[in-house]
């Protein structure tokens, strides 16, 4: 049996610590006690790095289920998952960041809370949120569970999400339907943009529950992720001002379903 | 009529009721003034079958108030099929209790035992908790002494400890507790939730303050203490969780580990001071020192999110569980008053023989 869910692998460069980490999150989707159907991996328009996914040792329970999408446009995370999105053909889709790793149980549970929780649009995993050298530091994803967080036990509901938003997306098995009739990811919104969707999803009405199951590893702060950029490349670097607009600024644009190409304004913090 | 006729005809006429169920058996309970219970539950438990078995088996009640305000609680505890059996007061004095009747007393009220002692009825003690014995008992003073020769109990060991305090002339006879089918595993997944009960809430508050102090990454996990809930709503909440803590040293049986198991929970507890025969290495994780259970607990909960907690321990739980039937316990419970109730009819014939002999004797000089 197969969880009708298709992995979405967004990648924007593959160098020799990136070939390595992509190693490793293969190894994850492979690993499952029930395996997902599709593994979608996003790539830039790049001949190497193309060339180097096709000729991949794939292992051989996933091998036919590898696709490769080029984007031709651009390649920011959102992007790369927005278009992952648009080749899915499962019911259920799940992004899995390059850095990250499954937990071998995921999508077993996935099968079975999807079965008990029919009306869930959208299942968190517990994650394991580790530093580079796989310390752990926190869970994520868990307070629904803690009493009185949300109107629901082990839901997420729009309030809950406003008083709290160290929420993680990555991971999550999201129904393809609901990713697409909220409008997807918005490539304008810098680094709030998890929380913003989740915001939307909820302010949509649609059902956020997490799995009280281990069901990711995060690596946090890895020298080249998005995050770490947001801190420490120059080219990249949000401070603590910008930080601010794009979080206030979620809790704004999280009404509207279309990405309005919102830009960072100092005046308007 | 001389007056031996008349005790010849009693006699007889006891025979005959004892052989045609025409006698009522009395089960006093205490009020527990609308608090929940196990060792009622199973009194009333007892009542049910009997009664079902064709029996005119009766809850004693010391108050006519019981009526009022305790047998609501017990159509809202334990279901309507329970508040509906038959009830009877001792404050209204309409109890007329014969020669060919039964009263179970409860092991804590001695001072019943001793204020019952010139009634006719056979008396029978039912031990649920060993610790309760002494707790009335005058020193010095036995249920013997309170002419008292049966005693029903739940368990073999607690049997052995009986039989070590009161020696062999008082019969002790077994009637296991039941786990019913209001116990069983959800149909959804479970939730990290734990279940705890503890006869020291003392205990309770102690294990879950560790635990959050000492695990504060898990700190989102919800203790859920088990008392004072309804015989149902306990049952949903031992469903929607995924661990059960006990810890009561004086438990006689262990009925709350053992309905945990049934909704597939495993159990953390603390054996008591009397083993109870169903206990084992291999069906939960049982410990001697209600300290080390903080840290027990997080290591469940810890492989409970990874799916790591050892199948086998699932398998040994369902495997104790199935010992204690409904109808295990209503087969028990048949043989055991049902032999009592012969014992009766065999002391009837035997004072029979004695008057006949007697008489006999006394027209011959």
């Amino acid at each position: 049996m197969r969880a009708d869910v298709s992995v979405i692998l967004p990648i924007i460069k593959l160098g020799e610590e990136e070939k390595n980490l992509f190693a490793n999150a293969i190894t994850g989707v492979s690993t499952q006690k029930v395996l997902p159907k599709k593994v979608i991996l996003v790539i830039p328009k790049n001949e190497e790095i193309k060339k180097e996914l096709e000729s991949y040792d794939y292992p051989e329970n996933i091998k036919e289920d590898i696709l490769i999408v080029e984007n031709e446009n651009e390649t920011d995370f959102c992007s790369q998952v927005n278009l992952g999105v648009e080749n899915v053909e499962t019911e259920w889709l799940s992004i899995l960041e390059i850095d990250d790793v499954y937990s071998n149980i995921w999508f077993d549970n996935f099968v079975k809370y999807s079965k008990a929780y029919d009306e869930v649009d959208t299942f968190l995993p517990i994650v394991l949120d580790v530093d580079v050298n796989n310390q752990f530091i926190h869970f994520t994803n868990e307070p629904v569970w803690a009493r009185d967080f949300s109107e629901k036990l082990g839901f997420l509901d729009n309030d809950a999400l406003l008083n709290f938003p160290n929420f993680q997306l990555s991971g999550s098995i999201i129904k393809k339907e609901s990713f697409v009739g909220v409008g997807k990811l918005k490539p304008s919104i810098k680094m709030f943009f998890n929380y913003e969707f989740l915001l939307r999803m909820t302010y949509y009405d649609k059902k956020i529950m997490t799995i009280p199951k281990i069901g990711y590893k995060k690596v946090n702060m890895r020298e080249g992720s998005l995050f770490w950029g947001y801190k420490n490349n120059e080219s990249d670097k949000i401070d603590i001002l910008e930080q601010k607009f794009w979080f206030n600024t979620s809790k704004k644009e999280c009404y509207f379903k279309a990405d309005r190409g919102i830009k960072y304004e100092l005046e308007s913090v | 009529m001389d007056k031996v006729e008349e005790i010849l005809k009693n006699l007889n006429e006891g025979i005959e009721k004892l052989s045609n169920k025409e006698f009522s058996i009395y089960f006093f309970v205490i009020d527990t003034e609308t608090t929940p219970v196990a060792s009622v539950s199973y009194i009333y438990e007892q009542v049910k079958i009997l009664t079902e078995a064709g029996y005119n088996a009766k809850i004693l009640h010391e108050k006519n108030s019981y009526k009022d305000k305790q047998l609501p609680f017990i159509k809202n505890w334990l279901g309507e099929e329970y508040s509906n059996l038959p009830h009877s007061s001792i404050e209204d004095k309409s109890v007329n209790v014969n020669a060919t009747d039964f009263i179970v007393i409860p092991e804590l009220f001695a001072n019943v035992m001793e204020q019952t002692v010139k009634l006719p009825a056979k008396r029978v003690v039912l031990c649920q908790s060993y610790d309760y014995i002494t707790e009335t008992l005058q020193a010095g003073k036995s249920w013997l002494d309170y002419n008292i020769t049966n005693c029903i109990t739940t368990t073999e060991q607690q049997k052995e400890h009986i039989k070590g305090i009161f020696g062999n002339k008082l019969k002790v006879d077994i009637v296991p507790v039941s786990v019913d089918d209001t116990f069983k595993k959800p149909t959804k997944p479970k939730n990290p939730i734990i279940s705890i009960l503890t006869r020291d809430q003392r205990d309770t508050v102690k294990i879950f303050k560790t635990f959050y102090l000492k695990y504060p990454h898990l700190k989102w996990v919800t203790f859920r203490d088990m008392r004072g809930m309804t015989k149902n709503v306990f049952a949903k909440a031992l469903e929607e969780s995924c661990v059960s803590v006990w810890v009561d040293d004086i438990a006689g049986f262990g009925t709350f580990p053992l309905e945990s198991m049934k909704s597939g929970n495993v159990v953390i507890g603390k054996i008591p001071n009397l083993l109870n025969g169903w206990m084992d290495d291999k069906n939960g994780i049982w410990v001697d020192n209600t300290n080390i259970i903080p840290d027990l607990l997080a290591k469940f909960i810890q492989s409970w999110l990874e799916d790591s907690t050892p199948e086998e321990i699932y398998q040994n739980m369902e495997e104790t569980v199935e010992k204690f039937t409904v109808e295990n316990q209503v087969e028990k419970a048949k043989e055991v008053y049902g032999r009592i109730i012969e014992e009766r009819i065999e002391e009837f014939k035997s004072t029979l023989d004695k008057y006949k002999n007697n008489n006999v004797e006394e027209k011959v000089d």
